[in-house]
Protein backbone atom coordinates (compact mmCIF):
# COMPACT_ATOMS: atom_id res chain seq x y z
CA UNK A 1 0.00 0.00 0.00
CA UNK A 2 0.96 3.62 -0.52
CA UNK A 3 1.37 5.73 2.53
CA UNK A 4 1.68 9.41 2.92
CA UNK A 5 5.00 10.39 4.40
CA UNK A 6 3.49 11.36 7.68
CA UNK A 7 2.44 8.99 10.37
CA UNK A 8 1.85 11.28 13.30
CA UNK A 9 -0.26 14.38 12.83
CA UNK A 10 0.73 16.48 15.86
CA UNK A 11 -2.23 18.83 15.55
CA UNK A 12 -4.51 15.89 16.31
CA UNK A 13 -2.67 15.19 19.53
CA UNK A 14 -3.02 18.85 20.38
CA UNK A 15 -6.71 18.70 19.56
CA UNK A 16 -7.19 15.81 21.99
CA UNK A 17 -5.25 17.73 24.61
CA UNK A 18 -7.65 20.63 24.15
CA UNK A 19 -10.91 18.79 23.64
CA UNK A 20 -10.60 15.38 25.32
CA UNK A 21 -11.98 14.49 28.77
CA UNK A 22 -9.84 15.09 31.89
CA UNK A 23 -8.15 11.67 31.87
CA UNK A 24 -7.36 11.84 28.19
CA UNK A 25 -6.14 15.39 28.53
CA UNK A 26 -3.82 14.44 31.34
CA UNK A 27 -2.48 11.45 29.46
CA UNK A 28 -1.92 13.45 26.33
CA UNK A 29 -0.35 16.36 28.13
CA UNK A 30 1.98 13.99 29.96
CA UNK A 31 2.92 12.47 26.68
CA UNK A 32 3.44 15.81 25.03
CA UNK A 33 5.68 16.69 27.92
CA UNK A 34 7.83 13.69 27.06
CA UNK A 35 7.62 14.13 23.31
CA UNK A 36 5.21 13.60 20.48
CA UNK A 37 5.22 9.92 20.94
CA UNK A 38 3.65 6.75 19.69
CA UNK A 39 1.85 6.48 22.97
CA UNK A 40 0.01 9.62 22.02
CA UNK A 41 -0.82 8.18 18.68
CA UNK A 42 -2.25 5.04 20.25
CA UNK A 43 -4.18 7.21 22.63
CA UNK A 44 -5.84 9.23 19.96
CA UNK A 45 -6.40 6.20 17.79
CA UNK A 46 -8.52 4.89 20.66
CA UNK A 47 -10.21 8.22 21.10
CA UNK A 48 -10.93 8.96 17.49
CA UNK A 49 -12.49 5.82 16.04
CA UNK A 50 -12.61 7.14 12.49
CA UNK A 51 -10.09 7.20 9.68
CA UNK A 52 -7.13 7.44 12.06
CA UNK A 53 -7.93 4.20 13.78
CA UNK A 54 -7.61 2.15 10.62
CA UNK A 55 -6.97 -1.39 11.74
CA UNK A 56 -3.63 -2.07 10.16
CA UNK A 57 -1.46 -5.09 10.71
CA UNK A 58 1.71 -6.35 9.17
CA UNK A 59 4.75 -4.74 7.68
CA UNK A 60 4.21 -1.33 6.05
CA UNK A 61 7.38 0.55 5.22
CA UNK A 62 7.83 4.00 3.77
CA UNK A 63 11.18 5.50 2.91
CA UNK A 64 11.43 9.24 2.35
CA UNK A 65 14.29 11.32 1.01
CA UNK A 66 15.13 14.64 2.69
CA UNK A 67 17.49 15.44 -0.24
CA UNK A 68 20.10 16.73 2.19
CA UNK A 69 17.73 19.17 3.83
CA UNK A 70 16.65 18.96 7.47
CA UNK A 71 12.95 18.97 6.79
CA UNK A 72 11.10 15.82 7.81
CA UNK A 73 9.92 13.55 6.50
CA UNK A 74 10.81 14.54 2.91
CA UNK A 75 9.32 13.04 -0.23
CA UNK A 76 8.41 9.38 -0.49
CA UNK A 77 10.77 7.36 -2.66
CA UNK A 78 9.72 3.79 -1.81
CA UNK A 79 6.61 2.31 -0.25
CA UNK A 80 5.83 -1.23 0.88
CA UNK A 81 6.14 -3.71 -1.94
CA UNK A 82 7.60 -1.19 -4.39
CA UNK A 83 10.59 -2.35 -6.39
CA UNK A 84 14.02 -1.14 -5.36
CA UNK A 85 15.28 2.17 -6.70
CA UNK A 86 18.86 2.94 -7.63
CA UNK A 87 19.92 4.27 -4.22
CA UNK A 88 21.75 1.94 -1.85
CA UNK A 89 20.73 4.07 1.15
CA UNK A 90 17.04 3.63 0.36
CA UNK A 91 17.55 -0.10 -0.14
CA UNK A 92 19.41 -0.48 3.15
CA UNK A 93 16.76 1.47 5.06
CA UNK A 94 13.92 -0.52 3.47
CA UNK A 95 15.62 -3.86 4.11
CA UNK A 96 16.67 -2.80 7.61
CA UNK A 97 13.12 -1.91 8.59
CA UNK A 98 12.04 -5.29 7.24
CA UNK A 99 14.73 -7.16 9.22
CA UNK A 100 13.75 -5.31 12.40
CA UNK A 101 10.07 -6.05 11.91
CA UNK A 102 11.00 -9.65 11.23
CA UNK A 103 12.95 -10.15 14.49
CA UNK A 104 10.18 -8.71 16.66
CA UNK A 105 7.48 -10.58 14.76
CA UNK A 106 9.17 -13.97 14.39
CA UNK A 107 10.82 -14.15 17.81
CA UNK A 108 8.31 -12.32 20.00
CA UNK A 109 5.05 -12.19 18.03
CA UNK A 110 5.13 -8.38 18.02
CA UNK A 111 3.34 -6.54 15.24
CA UNK A 112 5.63 -3.58 14.62
CA UNK A 113 6.82 -0.89 17.00
CA UNK A 114 3.50 -0.49 18.82
CA UNK A 115 2.37 -4.13 18.44
CA UNK A 116 -0.56 -2.73 16.47
CA UNK A 117 0.99 -2.70 13.02
CA UNK A 118 2.37 0.83 13.12
CA UNK A 119 3.60 1.77 9.64
CA UNK A 120 7.37 2.27 9.70
CA UNK A 121 8.80 5.48 8.36
CA UNK A 122 12.44 6.30 7.72
CA UNK A 123 13.97 9.40 6.20
CA UNK A 124 17.34 9.07 4.48
CA UNK A 125 19.77 11.71 3.17
CA UNK A 126 18.94 13.93 6.15
CA UNK A 127 21.04 17.08 6.40
CA UNK A 128 24.37 17.85 4.85
CA UNK A 129 27.19 15.46 5.69
CA UNK A 130 25.14 14.68 8.80
CA UNK A 131 27.03 12.31 11.13
CA UNK A 132 24.14 10.76 12.98
CA UNK A 133 20.91 8.78 13.06
CA UNK A 134 18.06 9.34 15.49
CA UNK A 135 14.48 8.49 16.41
CA UNK A 136 12.38 11.65 16.60
CA UNK A 137 9.50 10.12 18.53
CA UNK A 138 7.66 8.88 15.47
CA UNK A 139 10.18 8.01 12.76
CA UNK A 140 13.80 7.15 12.02
CA UNK A 141 16.21 9.66 10.54
CA UNK A 142 19.53 8.79 8.86
CA UNK A 143 22.36 11.06 7.80
CA UNK A 144 24.80 10.37 4.97
CA UNK A 145 27.88 10.85 7.16
CA UNK A 146 30.66 13.28 6.32
CA UNK A 147 32.64 10.72 4.31
CA UNK A 148 35.77 11.58 6.30
CA UNK A 149 35.01 9.90 9.63
CA UNK A 150 31.63 8.34 8.97
CA UNK A 151 29.95 6.47 6.16
CA UNK A 152 26.19 6.60 5.58
CA UNK A 153 24.31 5.59 8.72
CA UNK A 154 22.11 2.99 7.02
CA UNK A 155 25.19 0.84 6.43
CA UNK A 156 24.85 -0.88 9.82
CA UNK A 157 21.75 -3.05 10.25
CA UNK A 158 22.06 -2.96 14.04
CA UNK A 159 21.84 0.84 13.94
CA UNK A 160 18.52 0.61 12.10
CA UNK A 161 17.33 -1.92 14.68
CA UNK A 162 18.65 0.36 17.43
CA UNK A 163 16.58 3.34 16.23
CA UNK A 164 13.37 1.34 15.82
CA UNK A 165 13.81 -0.22 19.25
CA UNK A 166 13.67 3.31 20.70
CA UNK A 167 10.10 3.30 19.41
CA UNK A 168 9.38 -0.04 21.08
CA UNK A 169 10.85 1.15 24.39
CA UNK A 170 8.85 4.37 24.16
CA UNK A 171 5.71 2.30 23.63
CA UNK A 172 6.39 -0.25 26.38
CA UNK A 173 8.62 0.82 29.27
CA UNK A 174 8.58 4.55 28.42
CA UNK A 175 12.03 4.92 29.98
CA UNK A 176 13.04 8.56 30.33
CA UNK A 177 16.09 9.52 28.30
CA UNK A 178 18.27 10.66 31.16
CA UNK A 179 20.80 9.11 33.56
CA UNK A 180 20.33 5.41 34.43
CA UNK A 181 16.87 4.95 32.86
CA UNK A 182 18.27 6.66 29.77
CA UNK A 183 21.32 4.39 29.70
CA UNK A 184 18.99 1.40 30.07
CA UNK A 185 16.89 2.77 27.20
CA UNK A 186 20.09 3.01 25.12
CA UNK A 187 21.11 -0.50 26.10
CA UNK A 188 17.75 -1.97 25.09
CA UNK A 189 18.25 -0.39 21.67
CA UNK A 190 21.72 -1.90 21.39
CA UNK A 191 20.50 -5.31 22.58
CA UNK A 192 17.65 -5.58 20.08
CA UNK A 193 19.64 -3.78 17.38
CA UNK A 194 22.32 -6.44 17.69
CA UNK A 195 19.68 -9.19 17.77
CA UNK A 196 18.15 -7.83 14.54
CA UNK A 197 21.53 -8.33 12.88
CA UNK A 198 22.15 -11.75 14.44
CA UNK A 199 18.65 -12.89 13.45
CA UNK A 200 19.08 -11.66 9.87
CA UNK A 201 22.46 -13.39 9.57
CA UNK A 202 21.37 -16.53 11.43
CA UNK A 203 24.24 -16.11 13.88
CA UNK A 204 24.62 -17.79 17.25
CA UNK A 205 25.90 -15.87 20.27
CA UNK A 206 29.36 -17.32 19.64
CA UNK A 207 29.40 -16.27 15.98
CA UNK A 208 28.09 -12.72 16.52
CA UNK A 209 30.51 -9.77 16.70
CA UNK A 210 28.44 -7.97 19.39
CA UNK A 211 29.45 -4.66 17.85
CA UNK A 212 27.12 -1.72 17.32
CA UNK A 213 27.73 0.23 14.12
CA UNK A 214 30.38 -1.94 12.47
CA UNK A 215 31.10 -0.43 9.04
CA UNK A 216 30.11 3.10 10.03
CA UNK A 217 33.67 4.38 10.33
CA UNK A 218 35.67 5.19 7.23
CA UNK A 219 39.07 3.54 6.99
CA UNK A 220 40.67 6.74 8.33
CA UNK A 221 39.30 5.99 11.79
CA UNK A 222 41.15 3.73 14.20
CA UNK A 223 38.29 1.66 15.43
CA UNK A 224 35.85 -1.10 14.52
CA UNK A 225 32.47 0.28 15.61
CA UNK A 226 30.61 2.74 17.85
CA UNK A 227 30.39 0.32 20.74
CA UNK A 228 31.21 -3.22 21.76
CA UNK A 229 28.68 -5.06 23.89
CA UNK A 230 31.18 -7.82 24.56
CA UNK A 231 34.02 -5.53 25.59
CA UNK A 232 32.70 -2.01 26.31
CA UNK A 233 35.44 0.63 26.05
CA UNK A 234 37.38 -1.10 23.26
CA UNK A 235 35.48 -0.17 20.07
CA UNK A 236 37.76 2.70 18.99
CA UNK A 237 40.82 4.66 20.02
CA UNK A 238 41.35 7.42 17.50
CA UNK A 239 43.23 10.74 17.44
CA UNK A 240 40.12 12.65 16.33
CA UNK A 241 37.28 10.74 18.01
CA UNK A 242 39.13 10.00 21.22
CA UNK A 243 38.96 6.69 23.05
CA UNK A 244 35.77 4.67 23.53
CA UNK A 245 34.62 5.83 27.00
CA UNK A 246 32.15 3.04 27.81
CA UNK A 247 32.37 1.37 31.22
CA UNK A 248 31.79 -2.38 31.59
CA UNK A 249 30.88 -2.54 35.30
CA UNK A 250 29.13 -0.44 37.95
CA UNK A 251 32.32 0.56 39.74
CA UNK A 252 33.29 2.40 36.53
CA UNK A 253 29.88 4.11 36.09
CA UNK A 254 30.41 7.58 34.59
CA UNK A 255 28.76 10.53 36.33
CA UNK A 256 28.40 13.32 33.79
CA UNK A 257 25.96 16.03 32.78
CA UNK A 258 26.82 15.54 29.11
CA UNK A 259 24.97 13.20 26.77
CA UNK A 260 21.81 13.31 28.94
CA UNK A 261 23.81 11.98 31.86
CA UNK A 262 26.01 9.64 29.86
CA UNK A 263 23.25 7.54 28.28
CA UNK A 264 25.60 6.35 25.51
CA UNK A 265 28.39 5.70 28.01
CA UNK A 266 26.78 3.79 30.85
CA UNK A 267 24.73 1.64 28.48
CA UNK A 268 27.96 -0.39 28.31
CA UNK A 269 27.11 -1.92 31.70
CA UNK A 270 23.71 -3.51 30.85
CA UNK A 271 25.02 -4.22 27.34
CA UNK A 272 27.75 -6.40 28.76
CA UNK A 273 25.28 -8.07 31.12
CA UNK A 274 23.18 -9.09 28.12
CA UNK A 275 26.22 -10.33 26.24
CA UNK A 276 27.37 -12.39 29.23
CA UNK A 277 23.93 -13.94 29.69
CA UNK A 278 23.66 -14.76 25.97
CA UNK A 279 27.19 -16.15 25.79
CA UNK A 280 26.62 -18.35 28.84
CA UNK A 281 23.39 -19.72 27.39
CA UNK A 282 24.80 -20.14 23.87
CA UNK A 283 22.76 -20.75 20.72
CA UNK A 284 20.61 -18.03 19.19
CA UNK A 285 20.63 -15.10 21.58
CA UNK A 286 17.17 -13.87 20.60
CA UNK A 287 15.58 -17.14 21.72
CA UNK A 288 16.31 -17.12 25.46
CA UNK A 289 18.28 -14.08 26.66
CA UNK A 290 16.44 -11.90 24.12
CA UNK A 291 13.06 -13.29 25.09
CA UNK A 292 13.75 -12.60 28.76
CA UNK A 293 14.84 -9.02 28.00
CA UNK A 294 11.82 -8.49 25.76
CA UNK A 295 9.31 -9.69 28.33
CA UNK A 296 11.10 -7.64 30.99
CA UNK A 297 10.83 -4.41 29.02
CA UNK A 298 7.08 -5.07 28.76
CA UNK A 299 6.71 -5.80 32.48
CA UNK A 300 4.53 -3.44 34.50
CA UNK A 301 7.36 -3.41 37.05
CA UNK A 302 9.51 -1.47 34.60
CA UNK A 303 8.56 2.18 34.82
CA UNK A 304 9.87 5.36 33.16
CA UNK A 305 12.37 5.91 36.00
CA UNK A 306 13.60 2.32 36.30
CA UNK A 307 17.36 1.98 36.68
CA UNK A 308 19.76 -0.92 36.20
CA UNK A 309 19.19 -2.79 39.48
CA UNK A 310 15.42 -2.76 39.26
CA UNK A 311 15.50 -3.88 35.63
CA UNK A 312 18.01 -6.60 36.51
CA UNK A 313 15.66 -7.85 39.23
CA UNK A 314 12.82 -7.98 36.71
CA UNK A 315 14.91 -10.02 34.24
CA UNK A 316 15.72 -12.55 36.98
CA UNK A 317 12.01 -12.82 37.88
CA UNK A 318 10.98 -13.12 34.24
CA UNK A 319 13.61 -15.80 33.63
CA UNK A 320 12.12 -17.72 36.54
CA UNK A 321 8.60 -17.36 35.13
CA UNK A 322 9.57 -18.35 31.59
CA UNK A 323 12.13 -21.07 32.28
CA UNK A 324 11.68 -22.03 35.93
CA UNK A 325 13.08 -20.83 39.23
CA UNK A 326 16.67 -22.02 39.53
CA UNK A 327 16.80 -22.86 35.79
CA UNK A 328 20.03 -22.52 33.83
CA UNK A 329 18.51 -19.45 32.17
CA UNK A 330 17.76 -17.76 35.47
CA UNK A 331 21.22 -18.57 36.80
CA UNK A 332 22.88 -17.20 33.67
CA UNK A 333 20.95 -13.95 33.94
CA UNK A 334 21.71 -13.51 37.63
CA UNK A 335 25.37 -14.34 37.07
CA UNK A 336 25.64 -11.82 34.25
CA UNK A 337 24.25 -8.95 36.35
CA UNK A 338 26.48 -10.00 39.20
CA UNK A 339 29.58 -9.88 37.00
CA UNK A 340 28.87 -6.29 35.96
CA UNK A 341 28.25 -5.42 39.63
CA UNK A 342 24.59 -4.51 39.22
CA UNK A 343 23.27 -7.34 41.41
CA UNK A 344 25.05 -8.70 44.50
CA UNK B 1 31.46 48.47 11.12
CA UNK B 2 29.49 46.51 13.70
CA UNK B 3 30.75 45.18 17.03
CA UNK B 4 32.73 42.01 17.12
CA UNK B 5 30.54 38.96 17.72
CA UNK B 6 31.86 35.67 19.03
CA UNK B 7 29.87 32.49 18.50
CA UNK B 8 30.72 29.17 20.09
CA UNK B 9 29.05 25.86 19.34
CA UNK B 10 29.29 22.68 21.43
CA UNK B 11 27.80 19.53 19.94
CA UNK B 12 26.87 16.75 22.31
CA UNK B 13 25.16 13.39 22.20
CA UNK B 14 24.04 11.62 19.07
CA UNK B 15 24.01 7.90 18.37
CA UNK B 16 27.40 7.69 20.04
CA UNK B 17 29.04 10.26 22.29
CA UNK B 18 32.60 10.73 21.07
CA UNK B 19 34.83 12.48 23.59
CA UNK B 20 37.00 13.91 20.80
CA UNK B 21 34.11 15.59 18.99
CA UNK B 22 32.49 17.36 21.93
CA UNK B 23 35.02 20.21 22.22
CA UNK B 24 33.36 23.60 21.64
CA UNK B 25 34.25 25.43 18.44
CA UNK B 26 34.46 29.25 18.52
CA UNK B 27 34.42 31.76 15.69
CA UNK B 28 34.79 35.53 15.92
CA UNK B 29 33.44 37.87 13.25
CA UNK B 30 36.82 39.62 13.41
CA UNK B 31 38.38 36.52 11.86
CA UNK B 32 35.74 35.96 9.18
CA UNK B 33 35.63 37.20 5.59
CA UNK B 34 33.32 40.28 5.36
CA UNK B 35 30.33 38.48 3.81
CA UNK B 36 30.44 35.76 6.44
CA UNK B 37 30.81 38.34 9.24
CA UNK B 38 27.74 40.17 7.85
CA UNK B 39 25.85 36.92 7.71
CA UNK B 40 26.65 36.19 11.36
CA UNK B 41 25.67 39.76 12.39
CA UNK B 42 22.29 39.36 10.65
CA UNK B 43 21.67 35.91 12.13
CA UNK B 44 22.45 36.91 15.71
CA UNK B 45 20.17 39.97 15.38
CA UNK B 46 17.27 37.62 14.53
CA UNK B 47 15.24 37.00 17.70
CA UNK B 48 13.99 33.71 16.24
CA UNK B 49 17.52 32.45 16.82
CA UNK B 50 16.70 31.90 20.47
CA UNK B 51 13.20 30.60 19.83
CA UNK B 52 13.75 26.84 19.97
CA UNK B 53 11.34 24.09 21.08
CA UNK B 54 11.61 23.32 24.78
CA UNK B 55 10.90 19.59 24.37
CA UNK B 56 13.25 17.06 25.91
CA UNK B 57 15.71 15.56 23.43
CA UNK B 58 14.55 12.67 21.26
CA UNK B 59 16.71 9.53 21.51
CA UNK B 60 20.06 9.90 19.74
CA UNK B 61 19.39 13.48 18.68
CA UNK B 62 22.47 15.67 18.92
CA UNK B 63 22.31 18.77 21.08
CA UNK B 64 23.84 22.08 20.00
CA UNK B 65 24.70 24.59 22.69
CA UNK B 66 25.30 27.94 21.02
CA UNK B 67 26.68 30.95 22.87
CA UNK B 68 26.60 34.36 21.22
CA UNK B 69 28.79 37.03 22.85
CA UNK B 70 28.99 40.68 21.83
CA UNK B 71 29.37 44.02 23.55
CA UNK B 72 30.10 42.44 26.92
CA UNK B 73 26.94 40.32 27.08
CA UNK B 74 26.26 36.77 26.03
CA UNK B 75 23.27 34.54 25.41
CA UNK B 76 23.19 30.78 25.27
CA UNK B 77 20.63 28.52 23.66
CA UNK B 78 20.48 24.73 23.42
CA UNK B 79 18.61 23.00 20.62
CA UNK B 80 18.23 19.43 19.41
CA UNK B 81 17.90 17.92 15.97
CA UNK B 82 16.18 19.03 13.86
CA UNK B 83 17.50 22.52 14.61
CA UNK B 84 15.32 25.46 13.46
CA UNK B 85 16.57 27.39 10.44
CA UNK B 86 18.29 30.57 11.72
CA UNK B 87 20.21 28.67 14.39
CA UNK B 88 21.08 25.94 11.88
CA UNK B 89 22.54 28.60 9.56
CA UNK B 90 24.63 30.07 12.37
CA UNK B 91 25.94 26.63 13.36
CA UNK B 92 26.84 26.01 9.72
CA UNK B 93 28.91 29.20 9.56
CA UNK B 94 30.77 28.28 12.74
CA UNK B 95 31.45 24.77 11.49
CA UNK B 96 32.77 26.09 8.20
CA UNK B 97 35.27 28.27 10.02
CA UNK B 98 36.03 26.05 12.95
CA UNK B 99 38.89 26.92 15.20
CA UNK B 100 39.24 24.93 18.41
CA UNK B 101 38.63 27.02 21.49
ZN1 LIG C 1 19.91 5.35 20.83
Amino acid sequence: MRLLCTILPPHLTDAVARNGGPAEREAILDTLAVDRSLVAMRMHSRLIPSALATAHTGLARTICDAKNSESLPGGEVRGEGDIAIDDITVTEAYDGLGATYSLFSAAYGRDSVDDEGLPLLATVHYGSRYDNAFWNGSQMVFGDGDGELFNRFTVALDVIGHELTHGVTQDEAGLIYQNQPGALNESLSDVFGSLVKQHALGQTAEAADWLIGAGLFTDRVRGVALRSMKAPGTAYDDPVLGKDPQPARMSDYVQTSRDNGGVHLNSGIPNRAFYLAAATLGGYAWERAGRIWYESMRSAKVRPTTGFARFAGVTVDVAGQLFGVGSAEQQAIRGAWNEVEVLP
Amino acid sequence: MSDEVTVSVAIDGGLAAFPGLSRPVTVSTADLPPEEADRVAKLVADERLFDVPGNPPPPDARSYTVTVASGGTDRTVTAFDPVPAPLRDLIDVVQRHRRSA
